[in-house]
């Protein structure tokens, strides 16, 4: 019993924390037979009967991917997780701009990198994304342009392809 | 300890009533979601003919689904809505004119409220944390389902039917479930049902064995109550492969007998695992405890009281507008408790379904059921010498939409 109640103090201790991250409803199962279909008649989770269409912000249905995006929502998706080790300075969802801030790996202070990425259409296409990634190094106290290593932002760009299959195959089947 | 409790209970309040996220007001949205699907059957089974009366192979069947679902975000970040899932339910109506195949009947309804920090609070007709929300393990995405798919529609008789654990496979019962946030990749939950009861009312109108609140009754029913679940998720990436993780319990009462000895307990326990990578997704469930098939609780003082062991295996690849996919099941358990010789049921699929346009698909399956157990008649549904082993091959193809 005082194991149980040890347990259920953790959920409040964490939340404080703010370590948590809300669940949305299309991140848990279900067993409709419905939910089995892939995607949906006019990419809309359902016909809206009252009030206005936000259904990319609800997470309520899981199947529309691009309600409220002007671009792909796997490659939009798996591009904001990819370059989550980034400091975002801003994101741009209908016009598929995603601009990060300087970052400075800890295991290398004296270079920082940054990186720019655009989503180029609505398809999942392998050409669908395009990264650009700027680097620095300090000299003198100074932060100097340098080449970034050639096939950085092509690696970059298939981390984002691979990460965006493997959210259309989780929306698919689980 | 006072103190403990005292601080846990200000930190609770601080990060309810404390300063909140700066959250957009969204005004209520009320959506009609749908879902129809028609197949063409082709059935061989075991125990299709009977008293001079034979059964065809070929079938056609439609199905359907229509779902309402509410939602809405106060100026406090609080997320809150319901989902009412009407369906097409009553297709075997044992007698002609009480019900018939196009009857509609819920499937789910349920009210939920969210706030970012402290999770989600779930009330109504649902399938619970385990067999529900946090569910793992069950590979489904090809064909109709393969072993949890529309198979069981085309079969004749509950004896020819195997009794397994899948997503939703126990009753709705009315309940209360709490999903917490998402912690470091983990998300938990429990859910508890008095009774197995769903649905308004109390199931019956003078007191008998019908009535949600039965505690106990003479002979007693195996039937649970106080049905508790609890689970634990981990979900991640790691080099491009994706993982769930569940670990889980599902616990239950039974209608007590009170003139006699009582059913035992349910105790089960649950683990799951999804992989995904390159197109291909793995689900690999492992169910077992005190239980018969199903969760059903089993009786005491019979000749078979064994425990429930299942073990689940599911693998696709999709590759653009095409899924394909086999999964499987076998259940051990008790089954019948009148004989000794334990149950199998085994059940495996091949399928596949391609999407002609978003929300719109075509299916094929094949299906093969096999059902044994040593001195049980799965014809009669008796003890016996005959029929100890049945089985079905069941291959549909057909089209299916959804909105």
């Amino acid at each position: 019993m005082r194991k149980i109640f040890a347990f259920g103090l953790l959920l409040p201790l964490l939340a404080a924390c703010g370590q948590g991250r809300p669940v949305g409803n299309d991140e848990y199962a279900d067993d409709s037979r419905r939910s089995r279909v892939t995607g949906r008649l006019g990419n809309s989770d359902g016909i809206l009967i009252f009030g206005t269409d936000r259904s990319s912000q609800q997470g309520g249905g899981g199947a529309s991917q691009e309600g409220g995006l002007g671009v792909n929502a796997y490659l939009w998706r798996a591009t904001l997780d990819t370059l989550s080790f980034l400091p975002l300075t801003s994101a741009d969802p209908f016009g598929g701009v995603i601009i990060t801030d300087w970052y400075s790996p800890p295991s290398a202070p004296d270079e920082r990198f940054r990186a720019t990425a655009y989503i180029l259409g609505r398809q999942l296409r392998s050409d669908g994304v395009r990264v650009t990634v700027f680097r620095q190094v300090r000299q003198g106290g100074a932060w100097v342009d340098a080449a970034a290593a050639p096939g950085t932002a092509t690696e970059l760009e298939n981390q984002v392809l691979s990460r965006a299959r493997e959210l259309r195959t989780q929306s698919a089947g689980l | 300890m006072r103190k403990i409790l005292l601080a846990t209970t200000a930190v609770a309040a601080a990060a309810l009533f404390g300063p909140v996220e700066a959250a957009a007001q969204e005004a209520p949205t009320v959506r009609v979601g749908g879902y129809f699907r028609f197949n063409y059957a082709f059935v061989d089974q075991d125990g299709g003919n009977a008293g001079g009366f034979n059964t065809g192979k070929s079938d056609f069947a439609s199905d359907m689904e229509v779902h309402v679902i509410v939602t809405g975000k106060a100026a406090n970040g609080l997320t809150y809505g319901a989902t009412i899932e009407i369906q097409e339910d009553q297709n075997r109506a044992a007698t002609s004119g009480v019900a018939t195949k196009t009857s509609l009947d819920i499937d789910e309804q349920y009210l939920w409220v969210a706030y970012p920090t402290l999770g989600q609070l779930r009330v109504g007709d649902e399938d619970g944390v385990l067999l529900g929300q946090l569910l793992t393990g069950f590979n489904t995405s090809f064909g109709t389902g393969g072993f949890d798919g529309d198979v069981y529609d085309y079969i004749i008789g509950a004896n020819q039917r195997p009794s397994y654990v899948a997503g939703g496979s126990l009753a709705d019962s009315s309940k209360v479930i709490y999903t917490s946030p998402q912690f470091f990749g983990f998300d938990f939950g429990a859910s508890f049902a008095f009774n197995n009861g769903e649905g308004e009312d109390t199931g019956c109108e003078s007191v008998g064995a019908g009535c949600d609140r039965l505690a106990s009754a003479p002979g007693g029913i195996l039937r649970l109550r106080n049905e508790r679940q609890v689970g634990l998720r981990y979900r991640g990436s790691f080099g491009g492969v994706g993982l769930q993780a569940l670990v889980g319990y599902l616990g239950g009462d039974v209608v007590a007998n009170s003139t006699g000895q009582s059913g035992k307990q349910v105790h089960a326990g649950m683990a799951g695992l999804n992989l995904s990578a390159y197109g291909f997704l793995l689900g690999a469930n492992y169910t077992f405890g005190t239980s018969n098939a199903n969760f059903t609780p089993l009786a005491r003082g019979t000749n078979d009281d064994r425990d429930m062991n299942q073990y689940t295996l599911g693998l696709s690849y999709t590759w653009q507008a095409l899924t394909v996919g086999a999964n499987g099941f076998i259940v051990d358990s008790a089954g019948n408790q009148g004989v000794a010789g334990g149950r199998r049921d085994r059940v495996w699929s091949v399928g596949a379904n391609y999407t002609l346009a978003p929300g719109l698909q075509v299916i094929a399956e094949y299906v093969n059921i096999e059902r044994r157990e040593n001195g049980f008649d799965f014809i009669s549904g008796t003890a016996g010498a005959a029929n100890n082993k049945v089985g079905s091959d069941v291959f549909m193809t057909g089209v299916r939409i959804a909105f």
